[in-house]
């Protein structure tokens, strides 16, 4: 992010206002803001985001008006999203006391549920990431919504591992853990939607 | 229905705050989180509990499964009041669009589904020393719940891809699936 830096005097700037962050670029033309703003500064990174969205893949899964291509991809997301958070709260849920009677142990019969929405979640999330790089990329809220993902998964791998030996106070930790990363990586993930600065690199 | 459609939108309308506060940088967003945060905790509870009546963690007895229902119910409830916020704030863009009039039947298929089950057979399998297998009638409804609910994910999140336009003549018949009243002949 480079913020009010002076900058050449034949470049435009513009300054962008998503969610409360204020940052000024410099544009090289006038462009709308959905078109993606440019950024005079080195982008390394624009020849690979450039190949990937050239791929075939990458145009079928953006272009393509095929209600299998981008609407079925998100709502595949969604669906994964969940499956695999729904198992994580209901986890988190009976770890911090809810539903008394289920025996905690038995809560791992449906980790196999979870893994079920990660793997859909995964291969639909590189879907839309092959679609789009530059969006994501560029963007520093995906690489939160990565690592509260990590988190979240790392949490789930060693509570699904053994759910009854863990004392009390370790019970809420982990619950509350497991709450606030997949919430986080919820928000994190619809406000990817309202915050990027380049839709596309080419 | 076509009427009926139109003072829907322009009853949404009349209620400005919510819009305004919608409207604003965090209104949308916060929303849409919140939106997903229910959904998630919808499926994780009610989900898992069809799940267990079609045999998943059998040794789960139902009843227990069941203790999951309330955080389902908040789920819901957490979704009906952002759902409303969406509605009130853009009201042409859901009373119009096909894919929430399908969202509305779904969920409203979904709650029938879930009455005729607690009407029915609840009681018996979640009675004290119940079998661990449920009855054929309750996997079915089961089986209904689960992919209705799946049904309405998929319908939300298609409602961005059937965004309804101004209607161009004909008029629009039984259901209006674009924004009537642009044209001088429309009452």
């Amino acid at each position: 992010m480079q913020t009010g830096s002076p900058r050449i005097a034949s470049d435009s700037q513009a300054t962008v206002s998503a969610i409360g962050i204020d940052a000024t670029y410099t544009v090289q033309n006038a462009m709308p803001i959905h078109e993606g703003i440019r950024v005079t500064s080195s982008r390394p990174m624009d020849p690979v985001f450039r190949w990937i969205e050239s791929s075939a893949l990458s145009v079928w899964t953006r272009e393509s008006t095929s209600p299998l291509a981008y609407p079925a991809i998100l709502s595949a997301h969604a669906i994964g999203m969940a499956l695999a958070v729904g198992v994580n709260a209901a986890i988190a849920l009976r770890l911090l006391g809810a539903a008394p009677g289920i025996p905690e142990v038995e809560m791992r019969r449906y980790g196999g549920v979870a893994w079920i929405g990660f793997a859909v979640n995964a291969v639909s999330g590189m879907l839309l990431l092959i679609a789009y790089p530059t969006k994501a990329m560029t963007n520093p809220i995906f690489y939160l919504k990565l690592s509260l993902v990590a988190v979240g998964l790392a949490v789930f791998v060693a509570v699904n591992k053994r759910l009854e030996p863990w004392t009390s106070t370790a019970q809420t930790w982990i619950g509350i853990a497991l709450l606030v990363s997949w919430g986080g990586a919820i928000v994190a993930g619809r406000l990817l939607a309202y915050t990027y600065r380049r839709l596309m690199a080419g | 229905m076509v009427s009926f459609q139109m003072w829907l939108v322009s009853m949404f309308a009349s209620v400005k705050p919510i819009a305004r506060l919608m409207h604003t940088a965090w209104g949308w967003p916060l929303a849409e989180s919140l939106h997903f945060i229910g959904l998630s905790l919808l499926i994780g509870t009610v989900g898992l509990f069809d799940l267990r009546l079609l045999g998943v963690g059998r040794r789960i007895p139902i009843a227990a499964m069941h203790q999951l229902i309330p955080w389902g119910l908040a789920g819901f409830s957490i979704n009906a009041v952002s759902g409303i916020a969406f509605l009130l704030a853009e009201p042409d863009q859901y009373v119009y669009n096909p894919s929430f009039h399908a969202k509305v039947l779904f969920i409203a298929a979904a709650g029938l589904n879930a009455l005729t089950f607690y009407l029915t057979v609840y009681r018996k399998v979640a009675a004290n020393g119940a079998p661990a297998e449920a009855p054929p009638a309750a996997k079915a409804m089961a089986a209904a719940s689960l992919s209705l609910w799946i049904g309405v994910i998929i319908a939300g999140r298609l409602l961005t891809f059937y965004r309804p336009f101004p209607c161009q003549p004909p008029e629009p018949g039984f259901l209006a699936t674009c924004i009537p009243g642009f044209h001088a002949n429309w009452k």
